[in-house]
């Protein structure tokens, strides 16, 4: 199943001889349970391409289809609670709220929907990334895989269509990288996720099932 | 689709102001000032409007609301049975005096010691006369007659009473504080001396030489003050009090109205006073707004990533919104009655000194607590916490998922420096 579409996209910045393409017709299917790694150097488009997919930013025209809703064709509000529901993001500098407990980090998602917290869930994911004797303590405790691992955490929670994850061992040391790079992999395999993930590391992408490579925003190669 | 949010949000505002001691220091003395501001100027208000309502009631010579002028006994006894009348009482006019010249000084008959407060009289020594030769006096009588003031003194009076002259001498029972705003001075003789002069004169009597002779006004007749239960519509209800008796307002029963409670009223207020008040409350409302919304937008734009990555989070505009208006609110909540204490300490302070500016001095203005002063205050102040940190709220709820986004990569500051530590070591 077709967990998400990219139809056409581009982000153009500025207009005239000053334009900026970042995306220049960009077409893209992910298949529920994949993990994906987007490939491309500094400036190729790649993290303004997952923002797009996420519904962090809009394109300039193309559209998005996640797990059969085009992201675009909602309201601000909508499109901000179909975000927190359906797509989990991760970021290069973890994005954790400072002032909350690593707990409360984790479930924010679910507690900004109102719903009622699976605690079992929550559970086996805290356990499975190492987390459960941090849950007291505050981001600002933890070393950069540790938070990391929060983030990857606060994906899964609330069992979103897909995951995205922009260079998410952009800020690890080689050993932590591995380490988190296999989390990923493992909780993504173990909760059925989707997983599409930015990095300009090559090395890195041989983890995944499918490597697309991107280049002055537009894609040039896509291989299994 | 359901946004049901409490938690979160109300762990996310506790946090934010746990996090930002000094700014919510700040804030709360900028909502102390305004509740200050907007509590003092209502409770100078309040003040004056109360002493010049008291002032007004003490030319007037009562509080009561209205009255009758001059009644029969029958009259006042059908009277007071209607229900619409909550209080009454009456004194009896025997006549003016004629050697006490330099102020008007009418001689009355009081029955009840307790109607003297509601008089304005409060009695320094002494009691209301009982024996035949007993009178009551204020202090201005003693001193034209040039006499101290204490009991037993002697005191001349003469006067006519219907047509007839009198002359009598009687002694001090009782004096006050003479009130040098009202009218008249109020002096009264006992019940047995009333009786005595009567003798065997009736209501009718009295009644006709009203008739022939308008000028001695009532004399013989009861003075009769009311007290409703509310103070609107005064004359209305006077009027119907009277009709239900089966009596004709005016040319029957003369009735009259006490000014003070008229005077006071909103729509006879001179418009400068009000256009001047105005004036001063948006001069409040304006100088609290730009204070504590610059605090907020301050404190907004330095969070702004914050606010950012609520947003990536899943935050919709709405929660970042209620989660400042939220700690607005318990900020607000800690400020405002502070500053509702202090601007009545204020008000309580400064009424005294501004009433002499007025020109009604030596009139001792106290302040009267009253709760609309406390609640008007409180929701001006709200009222201002809430418009002041709108567009600060619209500014964070707005706020791009990216620019959260945007800082990552590059790393920053110490947390950069101590990656790129760990970076190296681990390399080797």
């Amino acid at each position: 199943m077709k967990i998400l579409e990219a139809q056409n996209l581009k982000k153009y910045y500025g207009g005239g001889d000053v334009q900026v393409k970042a995306l220049d017709g960009v077409d893209l299917s992910i298949e529920e349970g994949e993990f994906t790694a987007i490939v491309g150097t500094s400036g190729s488009g790649k993290s303004t391409l997952l923002h797009i997919l996420g519904g962090l930013d809009y394109a300039t025209s193309g559209s998005v289809t996640v797990a059969g809703r085009k992201i675009f064709e909602l309201n601000e509000k909508e499109l901000t609670i179909f975000r927190r529901r359906k797509i989990g993001f991760i970021f290069q500098s973890y994005n954790l709220v400072p002032i909350l407990s690593i707990y409360e980090n984790i479930v924010l998602p679910l507690e900004l929907d109102g719903r009622p917290t699976d605690q079992r869930f929550v559970e086996d994911i805290v356990r499975m990334l190492g987390l459960h004797n941090k849950l007291n303590n505050f981001p600002g405790q933890l070393s950069g895989g540790q938070q990391q691992r929060v983030a990857i955490a606060r994906a899964l929670v609330t069992k979103p269509a897909i995951i995205l994850a922009d260079e998410p061992t952009g800020n690890l040391d080689s050993k932590t990288t591995q380490e988190v790079l296999g989390l990923l992999k493992l909780t993504g395999e173990q909760f059925h996720q989707t997983i599409v993930m930015i990095t300009h590391n090559e090395a890195l992408s041989q983890l995944c099932d499918r490597v697309i490579h991107i280049e002055d925003g537009r894609i040039c190669s896509d291989e299994k | 689709m359901k946004n049901n949010n409490g938690a979160a949000v109300r762990r996310l505002s506790a946090r934010s102001l746990k996090n930002n001691r000094m700014r919510n220091l700040f804030m709360i003395m900028a909502v102390v000032l305004t509740g200050m501001l907007f509590t003092a100027v209502f409770s100078l208000m309040s003040g004056i409007i109360q002493v010049t309502q008291e002032s007004a009631m003490r030319e007037v010579g009562g509080r009561f609301h209205a009255g009758l002028k001059a009644a029969t006994k029958e009259q006042y006894e059908k009277i007071i049975q209607d229900p619409l009348i909550k209080e009454s009482g009456y004194t009896i006019l025997i006549g003016i005096a004629d050697n006490i010249i330099k102020r008007p000084t009418e001689l009355r008959c009081l029955p009840e010691e307790s109607w003297l407060k509601d008089l304005f009289i409060t009695l320094e020594e002494g009691h209301l006369p009982v024996e035949r030769n007993e009178i009551l006096v204020d202090t201005f009588v003693l001193d034209e007659l040039g006499l101290p003031h204490a009991l037993g003194e002697k005191i001349p009076v003469s006067f006519s009473f219907l047509g007839k002259e009198v002359k009598e001498e009687f002694v001090v029972s009782g004096y006050y504080q003479g009130d040098y705003v009202a009218h008249a001075s109020e002096v009264f003789l006992s019940e047995k001396y009333w009786e005595e002069l009567k003798g065997s004169l009736t209501d009718e009597d009295f009644l006709k030489w009203k008739e022939l002779h308008p000028e001695d006004a009532g004399a013989g007749l009861m003075a009769v003050n009311f007290f409703f239960y509310d103070e609107s519509e005064l004359e209305e209800k006077i009027r119907t009090v009277i009709r239900n008796a089966g009596y004709e307002p005016e040319t029957e029963l003369d009735y009259g109205v006490n000014w003070a409670y008229m005077s006071s009223r909103m729509e006879s207020a001179d418009p400068f006073a009000v256009i001047l008040l105005m004036s001063v409350i948006v001069i409040i409302l304006v100088t609290g707004y730009l204070i504590i919304y610059n605090i907020f937008q301050i404190s907004v734009i330095s969070d702004i990533r914050f606010y950012g990555l609520l947003k990536t989070i899943g935050t919709t505009k709405q929660q970042i919104r209620r989660l400042i208006r939220r700690q607005a609110a318990i900020l607000s909540a800690v400020g405002i009655p502070i500053g509702l204490i202090i601007g009545y300490g204020i008000g309580k302070l400064i009424l005294p000194f501004s009433m002499e500016y007025t020109g009604y001095e030596g009139i001792d203005a106290e302040l009267k607590l009253n709760p609309h002063i406390f609640v008007f205050s409180a929701l001006f102040s709200a009222f201002t916490v809430f418009i002041s940190c709108r567009k600060p709220g619209k500014i964070a709820g707005n706020v791009s998922p990216i620019e959260a986004v945007k800082y990552t990569g590059m790393g920053e500051g110490k947390k950069a420096g101590r990656r790129e530590r760990q970076t190296a070591k681990n390399i080797r």
